[in-house]
C-alpha cells in the first residue's frame, strides 16, 4: 500500500497516459500524426501500479504497447509526443516513434516493436544487476499474445535457473490483434505456465491498481533477495482497437461496454473518494489539468523541429 | 604492435587468449553459451576459463540461443560485454530476432540513446562433412543489417587482435571463426594488441590480378597464387578481415594496380557478400581501372552435402581459385561458373 | 512481297563488294531506278538503282563493310507490304557474311565497331588508357574474343607507334589514294605475291603493221591505231593458244571458248581496264570503234560494271609514252599479259648491207602455273607470223 499522497498521483498518472493516447487517437483520426500506434486505454492500472512498487534503480522493459508503461515510469510527456510527432526533440530524436520510446540511462529499457522482444533483454538486465551484486529488480511487461512466442520460455526458463531478479509482468488483455487467449492458449492462466519453470505464478485483477501494486511489490521483493522470477498476469482490457486500424471485428460492443463498466481509473477514483483522499469537484480538476498537460505537449511539439534529413544516417553505429 | 615476446599459438588459443586477456582486464566481460564451461566449448576454445573465472562468468547455458543472446543483448544494454558463443554458426538461425531486431537496431531506435556492445562468436564454413546444418556461411545476412559489424580473421594474430577490438567495441560485433582454421599455428605476441575492425590486409603482393578473400578461404587464396606464381602469374591477395564494414578503399588500390579482380568466399555464390565487393568497385571509379570482368568463386547454390567428394566438388578450393584466375587471364573470358 | 535488293552480280569473277556510301535513309521512298548506294568491287565502284518503287526498308551493311554477292542489302516495300523475317535467303546471306568476316586477317584490326553495328567491346582500363593516350578505341585491335579491346592492346599501340621525326625534317604527309589507285594496289599486290610470273621478250618485226596503220589510216573512219590492230592480232592468235586464254583455278585450267581482251587505260585516277568481249568475233570495223569507245569511256569514268569484268587477256601498251619495252604484272586471273613497247628503228644485215627495220618490243608476262616458257614463245612466234602476213589471221 502506497502513502496517501502517492495515491492521488497514481490517479494523475492513470488520467495523464489515458488522455494522451485519446490525444493521439484523435491526432490520428485527424491526419495529423504519421505511422502508427497502440493503445494502453483501459490497462493503465497494470503499468501504474507495477511500477509505482519499483524503486530507485529499477528497470522496466515495455512493449509496442508502451505509452503507459514509459508515463508511469516518469518519463517527459513533451519528449513522447515529440517522439510520436518524429520531432528532432522526441525521445528518439524521431528516428523509433510510438514503439521504440526509450529512456535507457533512467531505466526504461524501452517499447519494443516485436512481440515478446524485450523478455531476454529483460533477463540481461536482470544478469547486470546480479553480476554487479546490485539488488535492484527488473520489471518485464508483456502481453499474453508473447507468452507463445519461444523467447517466453527461454527467457522465463533462464531467469529461472539463474534466479535472476526479474519479474515477468503479463498483461492479458484478452486478445494477440483479433486473436482470443481462450483459442491461443490451453491453460486456464497464462500464470499457471510459472510452475513449468520453476517459479511462483500468480493472476490479479488488472482493472484493481491495488492488487497489481501488492503482487508486484511481492514479486520485486523476492527478485531483489535472490529468490528468482516470478511471473505476474494481470487481467485487463484494451478499449481501444488494437492499433489505430482495428475495426474491432473480433469483439462485441457488449463485451467492450462491459469491460468499461469496471474501468480502473474510476474504480480507483471512487476508492480515493471513499478514503477521503478525493473530493468529487477535485476529481473534475484533475481530469482538466490532465487535458491540459496533455494539450500543452502536443502543442510545444507541434512547433518543434523536424530532425534533419542528413540525421537519418546517424546513429547506426557507436 | 607491441612484441615484446611471442610464440607459436593455435588459432584456437588465440581466441581464448584474448577473451581470458579481457575478463582479467575487466569485470563486466564475460563469456555465455552452450558447453562453454568445464567442456571447453565444442571446439575447445574455452577450455580452462571456468577454472580461473568461475561459472558466473563462463556460463555454460541451456540450449538457448534465442534466450541467452537476448540476455546477452539486454546486459549489453545495460553496459556490460558480454560474450556469447553460437556452437555452430548455422544456430544463430535461432536468434536472429534478438541479433537483427534488437541487438542491431536498439542504438538506432533509441535516436542513439544507447548501444549494445556484444560480441558474438561462432564458428562457420565447411570441409568437415558435418553436412548442411552445420557447415554454413550465413554472414552476408549479417553483412547486410545496419547495426551489426561482421569479422572474419583468418590467421591466429587477426583473431586475438580483432576479438579484442571487437569486446572494446560499442556495438555488436559478429565474430565468424572456422572450424578448419583452429588448429592453425602463427607467432602470435604474448601482449594484448589490437587490430582495427574494417581494415584489409594486402597479405601478398602482386602485379596481375586482385584476390579478395576473408576466413579460410584466405588461405585457399594463398595457395592458389602459390600455384598461379609457377606459371607466371603473380596474383595480390587481399584478406578483408572485416566483412562488414568493409574496407573497400583497400580492395579499389588492388584494383587500380592490377586490374582484374577475382573473389573467393565460401558462402553461396548468390547474394554473397563477394557480390558486394565488386559491385563497390564497379559501381566506383575503380571500374575503369578493370581489364577484365570481375569473377567470384564461391560454393554453389546448394545446401552443404555430406559426402565427401560432394562436399568438395561445391565448395571453392585452391585449385578452383586458380581455374578461375586462369580463365580471366588466358581464355579472356572473364566468367567463371 | 517486298522486293529484295541484293549484292549483284557484275561479272563472273565478282565474289563481294564493299558499301561505299548509301545514298537513301532508312525509310526513304525511291521509284525504281532511283541510285539507292554507291559500291565499290575489285574492279571499280557503281550505283545500285533501285529495283522497284516503293519504301526502302531494312537495311542492313553500314559504309565500309565488304559483303558477299547475294547478300541482301536492303528491301523495298510497297505500302503495306511486310518485310519476311527470318527468310532463308537473309539467313543465307548472314552465313556468307560471317564467312567474310572470318576471313579477316588477323594481323588486321578487326573493326570490331562494325560488327553487328554493335560497339566496340573494351575493358574499361582499355578505354581509359585509350582516351589518355588520345587514341581512338575504335582504332585499337583486340585480341580479346570477337575483337575485345584490353589494356595490353592499347599500350601495344602506345610501343608500336612511329618514332617522332627530328626537328628540321618535313613531317611526311598522307593523302588517300582514290579507290581506282586503292584497289589496283590491293590487286597488283596479290598477283604479283601469289602467281609465279615469268617472261619472255621479243622484238617483232613491224614494217608491216606500220604500214597497215598508215594505210588504212586513210581509208576508215574512224582510223585504227597501232594498239587496236595489235588487239585484233592477239584475240585471233590466242585462238590457238587456249593455255594463255585460260586461267589457272584451284590446280586446274579454266578455257574460255571466247577471247575478252582487256585493254589497259591510264586515267587521272590511275589504271582502268576496261574489257573488249569476244574481241576474236569482231571485224576490224567492229573492233576499233569498240576498242575507242571503251578507252574514251574509261578516262572519262563511265564505264558499266560489266565492262570491267570476265576479261581472258590484257594488253597494256606505253609505247606511244617512249618506253622501250616493260615487264607487266598479270592481271588475275587472267593467265598472261603482253606489254607492248615503242616502234623502234634498228638497223639489220640483209643482203650484204644494213637496212633499217622497225620494230616493236614486246614482253609476255606468263602464269607459270597455266603455261610453259615454249608456250610463251610459240605465241609469240605467231603473233609475229600474223604482223608480217596477215592473211594467216583469216
Amino acid at each position: 500500500m502506497q502513502d496517501n499522497g502517492n495515491r492521488v498521483e497514481l490517479l494523475k498518472k492513470m488520467l495523464l497516459s489515458r488522455t494522451f493516447d485519446e490525444k493521439v487517437n484523435d491526432l490520428y483520426a485527424e491526419g495529423k500524426v504519421h505511422g502508427t500506434a497502440h493503445f494502453y486505454v483501459g490497462q493503465e492500472s497494470v503499468a501504474i501500479g507495477a511500477i509505482a512498487a519499483l524503486r530507485e534503480g529499477d528497470v522496466i522493459t515495455s512493449t509496442h504497447r508502451g505509452h503507459g508503461h514509459a508515463i508511469a515510469f516518469g518519463l517527459d510527456v513533451d519528449r513522447m509526443a515529440a517522439e510520436l510527432l518524429g520531432q528532432a526533440t522526441g525521445y528518439c530524436h524521431g528516428k523509433g516513434g510510438s514503439m521504440h520510446i526509450a529512456d535507457v540511462r533512467a531505466g526504461m529499457l524501452g517499447a519494443n516493436g516485436i512481440v515478446g522482444g524485450s523478455m531476454g533483454i529483460a533477463c540481461g538486465a536482470g544478469w547486470a544487476f546480479k553480476h554487479r551484486g546490485q539488488d535492484h529488480a527488473v520489471l518485464c511487461f508483456f502481453g499474453e499474445g508473447a507468452a507463445n512466442e519461444g523467447i517466453f520460455h527461454e527467457s522465463l526458463n533462464l531467469a529461472a535457473i539463474w534466479k535472476l531478479p526479474v519479474v515477468f509482468l503479463c498483461e492479458n488483455n484478452q486478445y494477440g490483434m483479433s486473436m482470443s487467449v481462450k483459442k491461443a492458449t490451453a491453460v486456464e492462466n497464462i500464470s499457471d505456465r510459472a510452475t513449468a519453470y520453476g517459479m511462483p505464478g500468480v493472476t490479479v485483477s488488472g482493472a484493481e491498481l491495488d492488487e497489481v501494486h501488492d503482487a508486484a511489490a511481492e514479486a520485486l521483493e523476492r527478485a531483489r533477495a535472490g529468490e528468482g522470477p516470478t511471473l505476474l498476469e494481470a487481467i485487463t482490457y484494451r478499449y481501444l482497437g488494437h492499433s489505430k486500424s482495428d475495426a474491432n471485428l473480433y469483439r462485441t460492443r457488449e463485451e467492450i461496454a462491459m469491460w468499461r463498466k469496471r474501468d480502473p481509473i474510476q474504480r480507483f477514483a471512487v476508492k480515493l473518494e471513499e478514503e477521503g483522499l478525493l473530493k468529487e469537484e477535485e476529481w473534475r480538476t484533475l481530469e482538466e489539468q490532465s487535458k491540459r498537460r496533455i494539450e500543452e505537449a502536443f502543442e510545444k511539439a507541434q512547433n518543434q523541429p523536424d530532425p534533419k534529413p542528413e540525421s537519418a544516417l546517424e546513429d547506426v553505429y557507436a | 604492435m607491441p612484441s615484446s615476446a611471442s610464440r607459436e599459438i593455435t588459432y584456437r588459443e588465440a581466441v581464448r587468449e584474448a577473451m581470458v586477456g579481457a575478463m582479467r582486464n575487466d569485470p563486466e566481460v564475460f563469456l555465455m553459451g552452450e558447453d562453454v564451461g568445464v567442456y571447453g566449448g565444442a571446439f575447445g576454445v574455452s577450455r580452462g576459463m571456468v577454472e580461473e573465472f568461475g561459472e558466473d562468468r563462463v556460463v555454460d547455458t541451456p540450449i538457448s540461443e534465442a534466450g541467452y543472446v537476448g540476455l546477452c543483448t539486454g546486459a549489453a544494454l545495460m553496459g556490460m560485454r558480454p560474450i556469447a558463443e553460437l556452437q555452430f554458426s548455422d544456430f544463430i538461425t535461432h536468434c536472429m530476432d534478438q541479433l537483427v531486431n534488437q541487438a542491431a537496431k536498439i542504438r538506432y531506435m533509441f535516436g542513439g540513446e544507447g548501444s549494445v556492445p556484444m560480441v558474438v562468436r561462432t564458428p562457420g564454413g565447411a570441409g568437415t562433412g558435418a553436412a548442411a546444418q552445420h557447415s554454413q556461411s550465413l554472414e552476408a545476412w549479417f553483412v547486410h543489417v545496419p547495426g551489426l559489424k561482421v569479422v572474419m580473421p583468418s590467421t591466429p594474430y587477426d583473431a586475438k587482435g580483432l576479438l579484442l577490438s571487437a569486446i572494446d567495441d560499442q556495438n555488436t560485433v559478429l565474430f565468424y571463426e572456422h572450424k578448419l582454421l583452429y588448429n592453425r599455428k602463427e607467432e602470435v605476441p604474448d601482449e594484448p594488441y589490437r587490430v582495427p575492425i574494417g581494415e584489409a590486409r594486402v597479405s601478398r603482393e602482386g602485379e596481375d590480378v586482385t584476390i579478395a578473400t576473408a576466413g579460410l578461404m584466405h588461405h585457399y587464396a594463398l595457395e592458389a597464387a602459390d600455384a598461379l606464381s609457377g606459371k607466371g602469374v603473380e596474383a595480390e591477395v587481399v584478406d578483408l578481415r572485416t566483412l562488414s564494414p568493409m574496407d573497400h578503399g583497400s580492395i579499389a588500390r588492388s584494383v587500380e594496380k592490377t586490374g582484374r579482380l577475382v573473389v573467393v568466399e565460401e558462402d553461396v555464390k548468390t547474394a554473397g557478400w563477394g557480390a558486394e565487393v565488386i559491385s563497390r568497385i564497379v559501381e566506383g571509379e575503380s571500374f575503369y581501372a578493370l581489364d577484365r570482368a570481375p569473377a567470384r568463386v564461391a560454393a554453389a547454390d546448394v545446401p552443404i552435402p555430406y559426402n565427401r567428394s560432394l562436399e568438395t566438388y561445391i565448395r571453392p578450393t585452391p585449385e578452383k581459385v586458380v581455374d578461375a584466375v586462369q580463365s580471366l587471364l588466358d581464355a579472356r573470358v572473364g566468367v567463371y561458373a | 512481297m517486298a522486293t529484295e535488293l541484293k549484292v549483284p552480280t557484275l561479272g563472273m569473277d565478282m565474289e563481294e563488294a564493299t558499301i561505299v556510301r548509301w545514298l537513301v535513309e532508312e525509310g526513304a521512298e525511291v521509284k525504281k531506278g532511283d541510285p539507292i548506294l554507291e559500291i565499290d568491287t575489285d574492279k571499280t565502284s557503281f550505283e545500285i538503282e533501285a529495283p522497284a518503287d516503293g519504301a526502302i526498308r531494312a537495311i542492313r551493311g553500314e559504309e565500309g563493310e565488304t559483303l558477299p554477292v547475294g547478300a541482301t542489302l536492303a528491301y523495298v516495300t510497297a505500302p503495306g507490304e511486310e518485310i519476311p523475317e527470318q527468310e532463308a535467303p537473309a539467313n543465307a546471306a548472314a552465313e556468307q557474311e560471317a564467312a567474310t568476316r572470318r576471313e579477316v586477317p588477323q594481323s588486321q584490326p578487326a573493326p570490331a565497331d562494325s560488327e553487328n553495328g554493335r560497339k566496340v567491346r573494351a575493358s574499361p582500363a582499355a578505354r581509359r588508357a585509350a582516351a589518355q593516350m588520345g587514341v581512338s578505341i575504335e582504332d585499337v585491335a583486340g585480341s580479346g574474343p570477337h575483337g575485345r579491346v584490353y589494356l595490353s592492346d592499347v599500350l601495344e599501340m602506345e610501343f608500336a607507334a612511329p618514332p617522332e621525326e627530328p626537328a628540321g625534317i618535313d613531317a611526311p604527309r598522307r593523302e588517300p589514294l582514290s579507290r581506282i589507285r586503292r584497289l589496283g594496289a590491293e590487286r597488283t599486290a596479290r598477283s604479283f605475291s601469289e602467281v609465279p610470273h615469268f617472261y619472255l621478250t621479243r622484238d617483232l618485226e613491224a614494217d608491216r603493221l606500220v604500214e597497215l596503220v598508215e594505210r588504212l589510216g586513210t581509208r576508215m573512219d574512224p582510223a585504227p591505231s597501232l594498239t587496236e590492230l595489235l588487239v585484233l592480232a592477239v584475240s585471233r592468235t590466242l585462238k590457238s593458244h587456249p593455255r594463255l586464254n585460260g586461267r589457272y583455278v584451284d590446280g586446274e585450267l579454266e578455257v574460255h571458248d571466247d577471247v575478252n581482251v582487256r585493254v589497259a587505260v591510264a586515267t587521272d585516277e590511275g589504271l582502268v581496264v576496261p574489257v573488249l568481249l569476244k574481241a576474236d568475233a569482231l571485224t576490224l570495223r567492229e573492233l576499233v570503234p569498240g576498242v575507242k569507245d571503251l578507252v574514251q569511256r574509261a578516262r572519262d569514268h563511265r564505264l558499266a560494271p560489266e565492262e570491267l569484268s570476265g576479261g581472258t587477256f590484257t594488253i597494256s601498251n606505253l609505247g606511244m609514252m617512249g618506253i622501250d619495252s616493260f615487264d607487266a604484272i598479270i592481271n588475275t586471273p587472267e593467265a598472261a599479259i603482253l606489254a607492248v613497247g615503242r616502234v623502234r628503228t634498228v638497223p639489220e644485215w640483209r643482203n650484204g648491207e644494213w637496212v633499217p627495220r622497225r620494230v616493236i618490243s614486246v614482253t609476255l608476262s606468263v602464269d607459270h602455273r597455266v603455261a610453259d616458257g615454249a608456250d610463251g614463245a610459240r605465241f609469240l612466234q605467231d603473233l609475229q607470223d600474223a604482223l608480217l602476213d596477215w592473211e594467216l589471221l583469216l
